[in-house]
């Protein structure tokens, strides 16, 4: 245990706190707020995509003005609020969840905090600049992204913020896995870790070994745009997105072990399944490594049955999954609070996005949805459907531990059914208008009756989205300060972090129990019980 | 499977539908099945009063057959997916003529047989033709809805590739790969014409 | 000591085997190969390393609660990052406060070691 200072010693200011508290649960509440900023921000920017896009014709941007705004919703999405969340709730939980009393290197976490919300920043900076954001995608192919077709400063802005946030999430990737790998408490070996620190274990190895390419990508685009040398665009290309398909694992991972364990607990019985979902987890980890070449089917540089066939693989592995979400409920007594819910709501709703992911998984049908709003609608199913209701599973299940106060349950199902029905009318009619036709990252479309009826209904849907996140903004806004005190066990938890106070003191544990399984709380009771 | 899948060159339409039919009902069947067991768990093992949760017990078997169900599938899905990608991108033996498109911000350019350029793709119907792609400066994607078919247009190399259009008329074609300001209006028609007025049109000189 | 690094080394054999399954099926070495061969020997070799760093440290550390220096040193590095696009004479001014994070957390560390002696 960290030796502790006590706090009669020091009160230092608010501020110089904000900017150094080495706390690995300070780190990971103001990597949160950042991060809620940033989504809304990121949200705000597609209500107004969203708008412009309800009927055809350009009623309210500019086709420049469109293209900043798609890249800095697809930007802002990516690197500075889901990758960066998904990491900061393994900032707070793993520790908590494995008995340590902080995380490997505190400084160089805190260190790896300012390169995130200090990326963001500069990235955002672009927009000030005469050149503006740049408007080529999170994702900035060659040559567009080059000096000749993106001049100005905007776009080298925009790599030193990104190249600053890859670098974060690579540090923070590799101290929780070193805390996971060396500071376990005494009893907990690997095989007795909870399963959101296994997803957290699967998700740093994805950023470990995939991010390192997304520095080598941005390299390439500086390359460009600095010197005379000719990139070539197949090679950056398969640069890209050899990180651009493990990140969107990392962004997966740690809410799937968040809605597993919402699960469990709410189910009040062990998970099921804990040795075959450690077996799947690593093997969908390893496995996301392999089938970037998907998004390049229509390029025609790859090979596209290998990629066909490893993206298709994932599904023996994530099926694995869903059985153990099935049979940790089978035979439970499942307490409907509004993380089950939003648990649930994510395993639904990720269903949509994976089967059409395997959808898209073979290039004779890739070939007609790439690049259309199919897959615009696929990604958001995964990402927004998929893991953005497993970060509220995690985080109406987790507020309670790190604030002392339950988030109010009225408030909660009010904002998840919202919620379920902004994001599928919103996203549904994506599959539909891909099927039709339209192409993704254009500020207008063709003047035909089904386009411009299902862009209305998504946009009437995003703003549905919109109001069931002010709900939740309210909600936490409120119950931080006035909500239900919550004890140090509100929902009878079965890891670790349920044994130690609500907010946890600065050292997380003054003692530790005997651990023996993968829920040492689970095993106290039973053991008072029996 | 050939009887009912013929090997038709360059039919990237036909090849679509012949595939989506098998594979959806499948992704169908198993959001059906997986969502149906889930909604089934939630409301049955719902809390209620006096309800005790039964201990859990290792399902190694279930586990591992589910495995086995899951594998089989993947192998289905697999090798649907193999077998019609041979299919789409097979070159076609006799090519009736190649087109050249060249894209570019932003704008089409189909340079035919006898050195005409035209801003609109005009062909004859149900004959394999040949598309070498290229670009001008930045990606770009030729993408024709109707043919269920793009592919990318890449500035330092050719992408060649064959499709069969298997009904007359006037279709859209779209850029799919933004390319910059005008991306979303980077458009072109597509007329597929018979023999006689394929033949026609190209006698005519300019289009 | 092998514990430590199994799941590294599990991963590390896995894509070890999905870069030599598409080396057969393209039937050439080149770019995507090489990536997926690249992360496999990066996660091996990390395996290794951290097979061999032994159990976990001494339990006692004395690191501070609150700590400036590593904001210092990342503002510097963002700066130096910036300088690209607004002015290669940012680079000193990044240089120079990453000089003075970093100095900070020496001074930190070897504070550290006086109050565990």
């Amino acid at each position: 245990m960290s030796a502790a200072v006590s706090p009669a010693e020091r009160s230092p200011g608010l501020v110089l706190s904000w900017i150094g508290a080495t706390d690995h649960k300070r780190i990971a509440a103001h990597m949160a707020w950042a991060c809620g900023l940033f989504l809304v921000i990121g949200g705000f920017v597609a209500l107004t995509m969203r708008t412009e896009l309800a009927q055809p014709g350009l009623q309210i941007l500019s086709r420049d003005h469109y293209n900043e705004l798609y890249s800095l919703h697809g930007s802002t999405m990516i690197y500075f609020v889901m990758t960066p969340a998904a990491l900061a709730l393994g900032v707070y939980l793993v520790p908590l969840q494995i008995g340590a009393a902080d995380l490997v290197a505190p400084r160089l976490n805190l260190f790896a905090m300012w390169m995130l919300v200090g990326g963001a920043v500069v990235a955002f900076s672009s927009l000030v600049t005469a050149s503006g954001y740049p408007r080529d995608g999170w994702t900035e192919f060659l040559p567009m992204s080059n000096d000749t077709f993106s001049p100005g400063t905007g776009t080298d802005l925009w790599l030193a913020g990104v190249a600053a946030a890859a670098i974060s999430a690579m540090i923070l990737a590799g101290t929780i896995l070193a805390t996971i790998v060396l500071r376990r408490a005494p009893g907990m070996s690997m095989l007795r870790i909870p399963v959101f620190t296994w997803t957290m274990v699967a998700t740093c190895l994805n950023v470990l070994f995939a991010f390192p390419a997304l520095l080598g990508a941005l390299g390439l685009i500086f390359v460009a745009r600095h010197t005379d040398i000719a990139v070539n665009p197949a090679a950056y290309l398969n640069l890209f997105w050899f990180y651009g398909h493990p990140v969107v694992y990392v962004m997966f991972f740690p809410f799937v072990g968040a809605s597993l364990e919402v699960l469990a607990t709410s189910a009040r019985r062990r998970m099921a399944g804990y040795g075959p979902f450690v077996l799947a987890i690593m093997a969908f980890a390893a496995t996301s490594m392999a089938v970037w070449g998907h998004h390049l089917f229509t390029t025609g540089q790859v090979t596209n049955q290998y990629f066909a066939v490893t993206s298709i693989a994932l599904m023996v592995f994530a099926g694995v999954e869903y059985l153990d979400a099935f049979l940790t409920m089978w035979g439970g007594a499942i307490v409907m609070r509004t993380s089950t819910l939003f648990a649930l709501g994510f395993f639904a709703q990720f269903l949509v996005g994976g089967l059409t992911g395997l959808f898209l998984a073979s290039p004779t049908l890739d070939y007609q949805a790439n690049d259309t709003y199919f897959v615009v609608g696929h990604f958001h199913y995964t990402l927004f459907a998929g893991s953005m209701f497993g970060l509220f599973a995690g985080l109406y299940h987790w507020f309670p531990k790190a604030t002392g106060r339950l988030l109010d349950e009225r408030l909660g199902k009010l904002h998840f059914w919202l919620l379920v029905a902004g994001t599928n009318l919103t996203f549904f009619p994506f599959f539909i208008l891909g099927n039709d036709g339209m192409v993704r990252r254009v500020a207008d479309y063709p003047d035909q009756r089904g386009l411009a009826d299902w862009n209305l209904v998504a946009t009437v849907g995003s703003y549905v989205v919109a109001v069931a996140l002010l709900v939740f903004l309210v909600n936490v806004v409120w119950s931080k300060t006035l909500g239900a005190p919550a004890g140090p066990d509100p929902w009878q938890g079965q890891t670790l972090e349920w044994f130690t106070d609500s907010p946890p003191p600065r050292h997380n544990f003054d003692s530790l129990p005997s651990i023996r399984s993968h829920a040492p709380l689970l095993d106290l009771r039973e053991a008072e019980s029996a | 499977m050939d009887a009912v899948l013929p090997l038709l060159a360059g039919d990237t339409a036909h090849q679509y539908s012949t595939l989506l039919r098998p594979y959806a009902l499948i992704l169908i069947a198993a959001f059906v099945f997986v969502n149906g067991a889930l909604l089934v768990a939630a409301v049955a093992f719902r809390d209620r009063p006096g309800r005790v949760p039964r201990p859990a017990r290792p399902h190694h078997r279930l586990t591992a057959v589910y495995v086995g169900v899951l594998v089989v599938f993947a192998a289905v899905l697999a090798t649907l997916a193999v077998r019609s990608e041979d299919r789409v991108d097979a070159a076609a033996a006799h090519p009736a003529f190649t087109i050249t498109v060249i894209a570019s911000q932003w704008r089409w350019t189909f340079v035919y047989p006898d050195g005409r350029r035209s801003p609109a793709l005009v062909a004859p119907v149900d004959r394999d033709i040949r598309f070498r792609l290229r670009s001008r400066d930045v990606l770009h994607s030729m993408y024709i809805p109707a043919q269920r078919f793009k592919r990318y247009a890449f500035p330092d190399r050719w992408n060649t590739f064959d499709l069969q259009f298997g009904r007359i008329g006037t279709f859209l074609g779209e850029c799919a790969q933004f390319c910059g300001w005008n991306h979303a209006y980077m458009r072109f028609s597509v007329r597929v014409l018979d023999a006689a007025g394929y033949a026609a049109w190209s006698s005519a000189g300019a289009s | 000591m092998i514990r430590f690094g199994a799941p590294l080394f599990g991963w590390a054999v896995m894509l070890a085997l999905l870069s030599v399954g598409l080396l057969a099926w393209s039937g050439e070495i080149e770019g995507p190969w090489l990536l997926l061969a690249a992360s496999s020997v990066a996660s091996a070799a990390t395996g290794f390393a951290l097979g061999l760093a032994g159990p976990a440290q001494g339990d006692r550390r004395a690191v501070p609660d609150i700590s400036i220096s590593p904001a210092l040193t990342a503002a510097g590095l963002l700066v130096v990052l910036v300088a690209f696009a607004a002015g290669r004479w940012l680079v000193l001014l990044g240089l120079g406060l990453m000089a003075l994070g970093l100095g900070g957390t020496v001074r930190e560390l070897r504070a550290q070691r006086r109050a565990l002696r």
